[in-house]
């Protein structure tokens, strides 16, 4: 493998029902470290499902995951969780916890099980908000944030978590657009800060934005992976989509427009 | 907790000096318990007036300080498994009925009184026995079933063992013997701390301590338990286990003290609730400030429902119609402080 590469998929598939068609069907390709990385592909297309598998949450039913040049059976929980940093697509907190609290639970992978946040878990908390914008909402509670807000605290709760590699599940998809491009700009700052973002999304110009490497998927398959020039074409995206559509050049990135 | 003050959010800033303040409640209320009774006066009693009386000192030494110690002990638990079971369920209106512990213990003391002896010790171990049981069945049914999370494979095991016990405890009612039967069966359900001595309080002490060191050692990690599945398991915690090694903590702490003083209702579900609202949701302070209101609750009542009249208040009319009352008031105000 690659030593530049992040994770590597081998072969991999996996199916939530043994009597029912596999979610996910012989992927194989690596993804690339210190880069953005999107999981481009329409609904169903098993972005969420594969980034489980990668999480380790799901097992693959065959092939096999390798994590920084090892397999991922060969990791422990804590291991994982070192590694990688999740952002869900929509967190669900029931209870009125603040925002400083929320994103302390981050420092989780860092503690024992019995042991307390430190000092120097604030600390590093404050640094997170202060990177995602929100420090004046420490002490709100999260389920009075705005759908931004909320996604900001989550992005704040894996900088605190400081993974290697960001998984981030649908960042923008509830987003308007000053949000959707403050996230974009975290996340590719993420990167700059020596971190792997991978992302999914069913939107190709949230991808054109921030992106280096693009994975396009569609039915469980991987129908094309590699650099935004080569990936996000007219006639790719339309393979991936099932609709026509152009993309043309703005400013020097793709922008994605339907028919 | 941090002493530099940057660095304190002001909410722990405020549920500290809130936490302090309970804690003298406790003391305070501990000190006034002791005198308060119906002999050798009804009400309080001057300590030297105990002291002076022989059969006072024996009644205060042997029957209200191990009552009085149960009751605290009584409302400590169920708050603490009550904030476990909220959080772990990240459902804020259930409490140790789930799961079917309340229930069991209910079935299992109606199962002694009806079928067996119905001495205290039996009614005990039987309740006992049954609430385990109650978590025992609901868990193995959990990992049976092939619906949705863990959490909610659980609720729905939890409300069907619930209803089967409930049906149970429903048939020995109907069978009971009603002159002799029961009035023991109803007024068990009823709860109380009437018949509890020194043995009854050194009994519960090997479940309830370790019970709630787990607890309370675990408590912030309580908070990453009330995420989802995949948000838990991403920041390295193994939720199926942590959860049930907290719902064991918190069901057989339960169970054992619900065997000893009955069904003492609201306790476990509205105890919770004050107390994210005195100290916010952080687990690292509900659950301590959970277990000193709900010491401070459970005695409160059991001074009322041993002292008020000459005849003894079953304990749980007194904490369900306190509970309710303060439960609606919250409801209405929408300050249940949280989003469901």
């Amino acid at each position: 493998m690659n030593p530049q590469t992040a994770i590597a998929l081998r072969s991999v598939s996996f199916g939530y029902d043994p009597a029912s068609p596999n979610v996910l069907n012989a992927l194989s390709v690596e993804i690339p470290t210190g880069r953005v990385t999107a999981l481009l592909g329409p609904n169903g297309s098993g972005k969420t499902t594969l980034l489980h598998l990668i999480l380790g949450l799901l097992l693959p039913t065959q092939g096999e995951i390798v994590l920084a040049g090892r397999p991922a059976c060969q990791y422990s929980r804590r291991e994982v969780s070192h590694l990688l940093g999740l952002v869900p697509q929509q967190e669900q907190v029931v209870f009125d916890i603040s925002v400083a609290d929320y994103v302390l639970l981050g420092r989780a992978p860092h503690l024992g099980l019995l042991q307390l946040p430190s000092q120097a878990d604030t600390a590093i908390v404050l640094e997170a908000l202060a990177a995602t914008g929100l420090t004046r909402f420490r002490d709100r509670t999260v389920p009075s944030l705005s759908g931004g807000e909320r996604q900001l605290a989550t992005i704040a709760r894996a900088l605190a978590q400081r993974p290697g590699i960001f998984l981030l599940d649908e960042p923008t998809s509830h987003l308007d657009i000053g949000n959707r491009r403050r996230v974009l700009e975290l996340m590719h700052g993420l990167v700059s800060d020596s971190g792997t973002v991978i992302f999914t999304t069913n939107d190709p110009n949230s991808a054109a934005a921030i992106c280096h490497h693009v994975i396009l998927m569609r039915e469980g398959r991987i129908l094309a992976a590699g650099s935004v020039s080569d990936t996000l074409t007219g006639p790719a995206l339309s393979a991936t989509y099932g609709v026509e559509v152009e993309v043309i050049d703005f400013r020097g990135r793709p922008l994605v427009v339907m028919h | 907790m941090s002493t530099d003050p940057e660095l304190r959010f002001q909410e722990e800033q405020r549920s500290t000096r809130r936490m302090w303040a309970i804690a003298a409640c406790v003391l305070l209320s501990l000190a006034a318990s002791f005198l308060l009774g119906r002999y050798p006066s009804p009400y309080l009693t001057p300590p030297r007036s105990i002291l002076s009386d022989p059969l006072a000192r024996s009644l205060v030494l042997n029957l209200r300080v191990p009552r009085i110690l149960t009751a605290c002990l009584l409302g400590i638990v169920l708050s603490a498994s009550g904030t476990v079971f909220q959080l772990v369920f990240r459902n804020p209106l259930v409490d140790a009925g789930f799961l079917g512990i309340s229930p069991g213990a209910a079935f299992g003391a109606s199962l002694a009184i009806v079928l067996a002896d119905g001495r205290p010790a039996t009614v005990q171990v039987s309740a006992a026995v049954f609430a385990l049981m109650g978590l025992l069945s609901s868990t193995f049914l959990a990992r049976r079933a092939r619906l949705g999370d863990w959490t909610l494979r659980l609720i729905l095991a939890g409300i069907a063992v619930s209803a089967l016990y409930t049906s149970g405890t429903g048939v020995l009612k109907y069978l009971a013997d009603p002159i002799r039967q029961l009035p023991d069966l109803t007024f068990w359900m009823l709860g109380g701390l009437w018949a509890i001595t020194w043995a009854d309080l050194v009994q519960i002490l090997p479940v309830v301590v370790p019970s709630l060191a787990v607890i309370y050692m675990m408590r912030w990690r309580l908070n990453l338990l009330s995420m989802r599945d995949e948000t838990a398991f991403s920041l390295g915690a193994a939720p199926g286990r942590e959860r049930f090694v907290l719902l064991l903590a918190a069901a057989s702490s339960a169970a054992v003290l619900v065997a000893k003083c009955g069904q003492v209702g609201w306790v476990g579900l509205i105890i919770p609730h004050i107390a994210r609202r005195l100290f916010g949701s952080d687990a690292r302070r509900v659950v301590p400030g959970g277990m000193l209101l709900g010491c401070l609750f459970v005695l409160w009542c059991d001074d009322v429902a041993r002292t008020l009249l000459t005849g003894e208040i079953p304990l749980g009319i007194l904490t369900s119609f306190v509970g309710a009352a303060f439960f609606l008031a919250m409801l209405t105000r929408q300050r249940l402080g949280a989003q469901r």
